[in-house]
């Protein structure tokens, strides 16, 4: 709730008064406008970037990949992994049969392998790398199919189109894991798209798959960021850094929303108690039938309980002990049994709690579904926009850094052999810079807590001007008080008053009498 | 740590990808440090790698299931040559370059942001208000709880994560204790939710933990703000109203006895039927027996008397024994609810006594209706500790008392039978009735169904040896008029109204 509020009009002060429950009504709704409203924007703005991130990996590979042919291939690929692992469980049991009995156990596995080949999988057509006669058991040998997978691999593992179908599946992952993140915005989703990009550049690389070579140039910033190197790592980061940004939108509206969602049902099943005063014919009807089965069922549970009460003993005829362990039944179900599902705690009881308070409040709702917070979705796109473009600016020129280790050496008068060194130019010299930029940062950080918190402390320990004041009030109230009072016990008597412990209520503190002293009369 | 799990797994998947980045370079090392030796043994592998016929031993033309053993041997050798001799892949700088800067991407996204955070608002910059809607209930109502943080620091919060404790016995019946929302420098916010409290005593909600987020979720940092706020729970006065209710209908029947009578003036028990004689009043006529016999007959009933009770109750720690809510001291406080309501209703005097080792509270009888409201408090107040001594605590009301009275003592006996006998001397010896209504312990404690069959044995056997040495006790109570009966959880409050109802007929502790 924003300390800016701005004030009620005569006619909104009136409607909260006249009909608490629709203001509520439409406080919520409008709250739940907003959220839904930033969802939808935001998923925009993650559709966008997923879409940015595939045309940036569907451009860096040749265009062979990205082939529609090989999306049969893929399928293929994934139809046959499924024979193959049906076929290996249908194997496992035959295995353990050969070895009891050699000849049983051999014809088991054939028959089992006809069964898949036949029925399961009729008319399979394995990629074009497989030789289907040899893969798909013409041969005698019991084993014959997964020797020949085994076989050579490079007839299998390192065919060209193998690599295509791999790589386009990659792809295929990494957009749903991509329109995953959209709907459930689960940072993990956003990660494995991040992963799966990675993996696809090394892929391409080690694989020779990619159209255009991945150079470096960091002379300057601005020729670094136009590198195809870190111009793929950056967009893949940036990816991953919006994730970051947006999954933090859902960490804010999603309780919120589930919560509301939660009171405004448990609001909604309370209003039922309600119906009996102010339904229409119909409602009343059914109600009315409702709870005259209900009290047909009481009934019966009633004439049990009697039978029992007259059942014998002289207690029970004299002074209905049944009947009483009947209602006192119903009292303790009420009050000290543990409420067991959600509907079981919406109590006629609370729905008129929930009444009064929302007599006092209107917006007692709002504040009950956490729908109090009012977020602007623009405003917080532009702290999230703002937040990424610091960032990345940060990050690019961090990066700069150590991509040029050699000139931020030379800035803090490293020694000039040091800085000419070969060993500057590779991996080993980003590493050397990276670590001491790491605990710089972590330097900073510690050193602004440390100097916040003795601040902090030495504010707390500064007395100021209206607590000294404060003081001398309550100090003279005391005196006053004092003054007034003479007969108030000191806090030691109180311990020892007559029975340790025993509870007095307030009124029953009465002020002793001091008794006056007696004074001599003057001779 | 001020680090979150999210960003320690950044910065470790940071370090595997720079990891990784200098993995690839050690390779392209060892293809460098492999080639001179391949060429010298294999002058024409780079020429022609395919061929790797000589690493199958006793291969022959195509693969079968018989020659597995040769296949994975002649596999894993294929694999380690073309591996060191780089022709599965290929590598150079760039890769490894690529994932160096990938990696430490990685690990500076965190590490950038943590001067920033420390650097923003801190957990003691919010400031945390709760307001109830009322401090003083009785168990079983439903308390409204708002609660109100203020960002005082000039940085926004991007998250902020607020938890407000509450007891374990209380339910959540509307909203939830804690939330979830950012906070703009200088503003404030409201949440609130609705819990019932199902039993009476002194309950502390609070403190409140806060923990500040940044927007990634990299760090995180927590405290505990606000005080705690004290909470008065007055037993359950809804045995009181359902009684109430039930006592409208004029059931007299189902409920005789426990309920106001609508016969003014005499008493309600028949006690017989007697000649008439001059100045008895008409209304008293038995016009049916002067039918029948042509006698003037009066019918005449028991003339009820107000009597004089002490209600004392055991606090001691063998009566909190058992689930919170079904305890033998609850039962004990709902007992002794309804019975002063019942006592005062008829106009007799009440009084209260809890004890353990000494006399935690002591009301004198009284029948005024402030009486009623001081036990109420006294009992919210009782708190199961300590051992009992029944004698001290008898000695030391017995001091205070003047008149004799018909004691009620709720007790579960869980003591030395000499205590209680002594106790019980002692009162009689000043003229007090005494009526001992004992909870027993297993009915209150053995959950039936979490028992194992043997336990169930077990317990069986142990319960049979209690109520012989409580039957022992109950023989020796008998020589000085104490009534004392054995209760559960189903038969307290009925046993003790309905052997109330007989006291007062015999007009025991009659004032």
């Amino acid at each position: 709730m924003s300390e800016t509020k701005r004030k009620l009009t005569r006619r909104e002060l009136r409607e909260m008064v006249e009909n608490p429950e629709e203001v509520a009504k439409r406080l919520l709704r409008k709250r739940e406008r907003q959220f839904k409203l930033s969802y939808w924007i935001i998923r925009g703005f993650n559709l966008l970037t997923l879409g940015f991130l595939a045309l940036i990996m569907f451009q860096i590979f040749k265009p062979q990949v990205f082939n529609f042919k090989n999306i049969i291939t893929t399928l293929q690929l994934i139809i046959l992994m499924l024979l193959i692992l049906i076929m290996l469980l249908a194997t496992l049991p035959g295995l353990i049969l050969y070895i009891l009995s050699p000849s049983y156990g051999a014809m088991y596995i054939y028959v089992i392998r006809a069964y898949v080949l036949r029925f399961m999988f009729p008319g399979i057509t394995v990629p074009s790398f497989l030789d289907e006669n040899v893969f798909l058991g013409s041969s005698t040998e019991l084993f014959g199919p997964f020797a020949y997978l085994l076989d050579k691999p490079q007839q299998l593992l390192y065919q060209n189109i193998l690599l295509y179908s791999i790589t386009l599946t990659l792809y295929i992952i990494m957009i749903l894991a991509g329109i995953t993140f959209i709907y459930r915005s689960d940072i993990r989703s956003a990660g494995a798209v991040f992963v799966i990009a990675q993996i696809l550049v090394g892929l391409g690389y080690f694989k020779d798959l990619l159209a255009l070579p991945l150079t470096l140039d960091a002379t300057t910033v601005f020729t670094m960021i136009r590198s195809p190197l870190f111009y793929v790592g950056l967009v893949s980061y940036f990816y991953f850094e919006f994730g970051l940004q947006t999954s933090y939108i859902s960490v804010l509206f999603n309780p919120t929303l589930e919560r509301q969602r939660k009171v405004t049902k448990a609001i909604q099943f309370l209003q039922r108690y309600k119906v009996g005063a102010q339904a229409t014919q119909e409602e009343k009807q059914k109600e009315k039938k409702a709870a005259s089965q209900q009290d047909e069922e009481e009934e019966k549970k009633g004439s049990a309980q009697l039978s029992i009460s007259s059942s014998g003993s002289t207690l029970s005829r004299k002074y209905g002990a049944a009947a009483l362990i009947y209602f006192l039944e119903q009292a303790s179900d009420s009050l000290f049994a543990r409420p067991g599902g959600e509907r079981e705690k919406l109590t006629g009881r609370l729905q008129r709690y929930h009444d009064g308070l929302l007599r006092s409040d209107p917006e007692t709702d709002v504040k009950l579904s956490g729908a109090a917070q009012e977020l602007n979705p623009f405003k917080v796109l532009f702290w999230v926009s703002l937040s990424i473009a610091l960032r990345l600016t940060l990050l690019i020129f961090f990066s700069w850094v150590l991509l040029t280790p050699s000139s931020f050496l030379a800035s803090i008068a490293y020694p000039q052999d040091a800085v000419n060194s070969i060993e500057l130019t590779q991996p080993e010299g980003i590493i050397l810079v990276l670590l001491p930029l790491a605990m710089l940062f972590i330097v900073i950080g510690w050193l602004i807590a440390y100097v916040q918190t003795r601040t902090s402390k030495a504010e707390q320990s500064l007395i100021s001007a209206e607590d000294i004041e404060e003081y001398l009030r309550r100090k003279k109230l005391m005196k006053f008080e004092e003054k007034q009072l003479p007969g108030v016990k000191s806090k030691k008597d109180k311990s020892a008053s007559s029975l340790d412990g025993s509870i007095q209520a307030p009124e029953q503190a009465k002020p002793t009498k001091k008794k006056p002293k007696r004074v001599r009369p003057k001779k | 740590m001020i680090f979150t799990r999210r960003g320690g797994y950044i910065i470790f998947s940071g370090i595997t990808l720079i990891g990784v980045g200098i993995a690839i370079a050690g390779y392209m090392a060892t293809q460098i440090f492999v080639a001179p030796f391949v060429n010298l043994f294999f002058p024409d592998f780079y020429n022609n790698p395919t061929d790797f016929g000589w690493a199958y031993p006793n291969k022959t033309s195509g693969h079968t299931g018989s020659d597995l053993l040769q296949v994975f041997f002649g596999l894993g050798m294929e694999f380690l040559i073309k591996l060191a001799t780089g022709t599965i892949i290929i590598v150079d700088d760039q890769i490894t370059t690529y994932f160096i800067v990938i990696g430490t991407m990685m690990i500076l996204s965190v590490l950038l942001g943590y001067p920033f955070f420390t650097a923003g608002a801190k957990p003691y910059s919010v400031e945390i208000t709760r307001k109830l809607h009322k401090t003083r209930l009785f168990a079983g109502d439903y308390l409204y709880v708002e609660i109100t943080a203020r960002n005082t620091s000039l940085n926004q919060i991007p998250v902020i994560e607020i938890y407000d404790a509450i007891p374990e016995v209380f339910d959540l019946s509307l909203g939830d204790n804690s939330y979830t929302a950012q906070l703009d420098p200088k503003s404030s916010i409201t949440y609130s939710y609705v819990v019932r409290i199902p039993i009476r005593g002194i309950f502390f909600l609070g403190p409140t933990k806060v923990i500040l987020h940044d927007r990634q979720g990299f760090y995180s940092q927590e405290a505990i703000l606000a005080e705690t706020t004290e909470l008065l729970v007055y037993p359950s006065y809804e045995d009181v109203k359902k009684m109430e209710v039930i006592g409208k209908k004029r059931q007299l029947g189902a409920l005789f006895g426990a309920h106001r009578t609508k016969i003014k003036g005499m008493g309600t028990d028949f006690f017989g039927i007697r000649r008439y004689e001059p100045g008895d009043p008409f209304k008293t006529i038995d016009w049916k027996a002067f039918s029948k016999t042509g006698k003037l007959m009066v019918r005449e009933f028991e003339a009820e008397q107000n009597i004089r009770v002490v209600i004392m109750i055991d606090s001691s720690e063998s009566m909190g024994a058992g689930l919170a809510r079904n305890t033998k001291l609850e039962y004990a406080i709902r007992a002794a609810v309804l019975l002063s309501h019942i006592a005062m209703e008829k106009r007799d005097m009440v009084g209260l006594a809890i004890f353990d080792e000494e006399v935690r509270a002591w009301y004198e009888p009284s029948s005024s209706p402030k009486a009623m409201f001081r036990i109420m408090e006294a009992l919210a107040y009782a708190v199961p500790q300590k051992k009992k001594r029944i004698t001290h605590a008898v000695e030391e009301i017995m001091k205070r008392l003047t008149r004799a009275s018909l004691f009620i003592i709720l007790s579960d006996l869980e003591t030395k039978d000499d205590d209680v006998l002594e106790a019980v001397k002692k009162l009689r010896a000043q003229k007090n009735r005494v009526m001992i209504i004992s909870p027993f312990g297993p009915w209150f404690e053995i959950m039936q169904h979490e028992l194992s069959p043997f336990d169930k044995l077990l317990g069986e056997a142990i319960v049979e040896e209690l109520v012989g040495k409580r039957r022992e006790l109950f023989k020796k109570l008998q020589k000085y008029e104490v009534i004392s009966i054995s209760v559960g959880p189903d038969d307290f409050l009925p046993t003790i109204m309905s052997e109330f109802a007989k006291a007062k007929q015999k007009g025991m502790g009659a004032v």
